[in-house]
Order: structure tokens, then sequence, then C-alpha cells
């Protein structure tokens, strides 16, 4: 009976509370898809860096202009259209620009660092901005500006 | 409904209300797409039977078409919240005591057992005279902790419901929930009666 006493009650409840709850109830759902959103996308991204950056050592260890695309042998839905290399503070970075269907930097970018002249695989220059990047997973790394989207750039071992 | 039309994101509430203003009956179909899986949980939570959920849900589209219009709601969705709770309160209090497939709702209950004291006055004009005291009770406390009691009194959602929805243990919303209590039955003590 107490319970009872307590639903009546309750069934009066002012309804610019039940208005806030909903509100409040969305908020915290949108908050919660994001941060989940998050949890799976922040491994996913770190381990597409690490994949390109290992990628990038290795291929920025060719001649320049480097030779024709690796697609030919790439499986999966990427493929290469053109392998940016530049040099910026002395050393020299190489950037994979990919056939994607997102822009994959423009979350991660950092401070502008400047203007370069790249080359790519079929020896033509031009310029790009570049960044540095936000990420803490990686290290010394850039982001390259290729057509208005962002790509990592890593830095080669060849001098 | 085709492909296409169930890849069409859901309408906004505005244009809903437009629909049901127009006595569109496509106003229904809206409610139901963007709100089905919404007012089935409301439902579910109360009831624990699907099958009476499904059943309030449908009474819940009849009773928003009778009242919109006149009525124009500023929130639908808290609208149709109102009118599926009270209708799946209803069912419950005319079912009795039921075997259900999940009790939150009874467990919520069970939570302010013993909060009130027996007061042998007429159930309306007690009903009444409690409601303005817990909602006087409402105004004083924090958004975060009104959350949590419309949650779990008014809605009878489960504590680990609500610790999953405000990223907490499942014991921190047990301590704010004994925190809430203590207030309410000071605030109700305030107002005379006998805890």
């Amino acid at each position: 009976m107490k319970n009872e006493k307590f639903g009546d009650a309750l069934d009066h409840i002012d309804y610019s509370f039940i208005e806030e709850y909903v509100e409040e109830k969305e908020r915290l759902q949108k908050e919660n898809r994001r941060k989940r959103l998050l949890k799976t996308a922040a491994p996913l991204a770190a381990t597409f860096i690490v994949f390109f950056t290992v990628l990038g050592i290795v291929l920025g260890g060719n001649t320049v202009p480097l030779p024709s695309a690796p697609g030919d042998d790439f499986t999966g839905s990427m493929s290469y259209e053109n392998i940016y290399v530049f040099e910026y503070g002395g050393k020299r970075y190489c950037a994979a620009f990919m056939n994607l269907s997102f822009n994959f930097g423009d979350k991660y970018l950092g401070d502008e660092l400047g203007e370069i002249e790249a080359t790519d695989n079929k020896g033509n220059t031009s310029s790009h901005k570049i960044f540095s990047s936000s990420l803490d997973t990686v290290d010394k790394e850039v982001f390259i500006e290729i057509n208005g989207n962002y790509y990592p750039a890593y830095k080669s071992n060849k001098k | 409904m085709g492909l296409l039309e169930r890849l069409r994101p859901p309408l906004d509430d505005g244009a809903i209300i437009e629909l049901y203003f127009a006595r569109d009956e496509r106003a229904i179909d809206e409610t139901d797409k963007k709100y089905h899986k919404y007012l089935f949980t409301v439902s579910y939570n109360i009831l624990g039977i699907k099958e009476d959920s499904d059943e309030c849900i449908n009474d819940t589209y009849a009773l928003t078409w009778s009242k919109i219009p006149p009525e124009r709601p500023s929130s639908l969705k808290a609208f149709i919240t109102v009118i599926i709770r009270n209708i799946s309160i209803n069912k419950r209090r005319t079912q009795g005591r039921q075997k259900r497939e999940q009790d939150s709702f009874e467990q919520s209950f069970e939570e302010l057992e013993g909060l009130i004291g027996e007061v042998m006055v007429e159930r309306e004009l007690e009903a009444s005279r409690l409601s303005g005291a817990i909602n006087g009770f409402l105004e004083t406390l924090d958004k975060r902790k009104r959350y949590i009691f419309i949650s779990r009194y008014y809605m009878g959602e489960s504590i680990d419901r609500i610790a999953q929805e405000l990223s907490l243990s499942r014991s921190s919303v047990n301590k704010e929930i004994a925190a809430i209590k203590d207030e309410l039955k000071a605030a109700l003590e305030k107002e005379g009666y006998k805890i």
C-alpha cells in the first residue's frame, strides 16, 4: 500500500522534469556513443598509422623518384595513386597518397609547419602544406596536405 | 516499407507534429519509426512482458493521435514518454502481481518502502499532497540527482542501466540513490509525513 501511495504521487511529477530527463538522456546517449566510437577508432587509427609508418620506412629507402606505386600486389580496398617524397627540417619524408573514401588525417593535425615542394613518383613537383601530428602515439611524424586531404608522412631511412 | 524508406533518416519532431496536425496518418508511422525501440524499453521496464509492452505502444500511438491536436508538445519524446509510462503503469496496476520476465520497476519501489508512514487519508487527496512534496523535493536536487531519481523511480530503470548511462559503477549509483533517499526522507518529514 505504501508503494501505491508513492506510485500515485509519482504519476503527477511535474512535466518539466520529464522534459529535462528526456533531454539529458539523449545527451548522455550521444556522449556514450561518441565514447564507444573513439574507443574503437583510436586503436584502429593507431594500427593504421603504425602499418603505414613501417611501409613508409621501407618504401622511403628506394630511389627518388620512386618506382611505380606498389598497388599491383596490394590486396584490399586501398590503392596507392602516388608516393610523395619531400624534405623538411633536414629530414626526408615519404607520404602515400591513398585512394580512400575518408579523409584520414584532419582529426590528428597539429600546427601548420610550413609549405614544401614535393616530388611525386612520376617526377612532378607541387607545393603542399605540412602539419605536425597531434597524436601522442606517433613520434616525429608529419601530415601533408594533398588535394585538400591530409596524409601521414613518414621519415625515410634514406639520407 | 521499402529499403530506401527504411534507410531514410527519421523526421524531426516538429515535422512529425505537423503531420499530426494535418491529420496525416504518416504521423504514427514516423513516430513508430523514430521512437518504437525507446517506447518499448520504457514500457518493458515497467511491465516486464513483451506482448503487453507491444500493446501499450499501440495504445500510446492511439492516445497521441487523439491528443495532438489540440495539444502541441514542445518535446514529442517527453510527451509520448509520459503517455506510455502512464498506460504501462495502469496496465500493471490492473494486472496486480503477475510473473514478469524482468521487474526492475518493483525493485525500484521496494527501495522506497518504509519512507512513507501509514497516513489514513483519502487516497487521491494524499497522492496529490505527496506529489506536491515530491515536486518540491525534486526542485532542490541538482540535475544529476534528479536524473537518477526520475530514471529509477518514475521510469523504473535498473541500477545497471543508470550506471552504464552515467559511466559510473553500480556501487556509486547505489550510494547516490541512498543519499537521495535520505534527502527525500528529510524533506517529507519536514512536510509532516511520519517516516
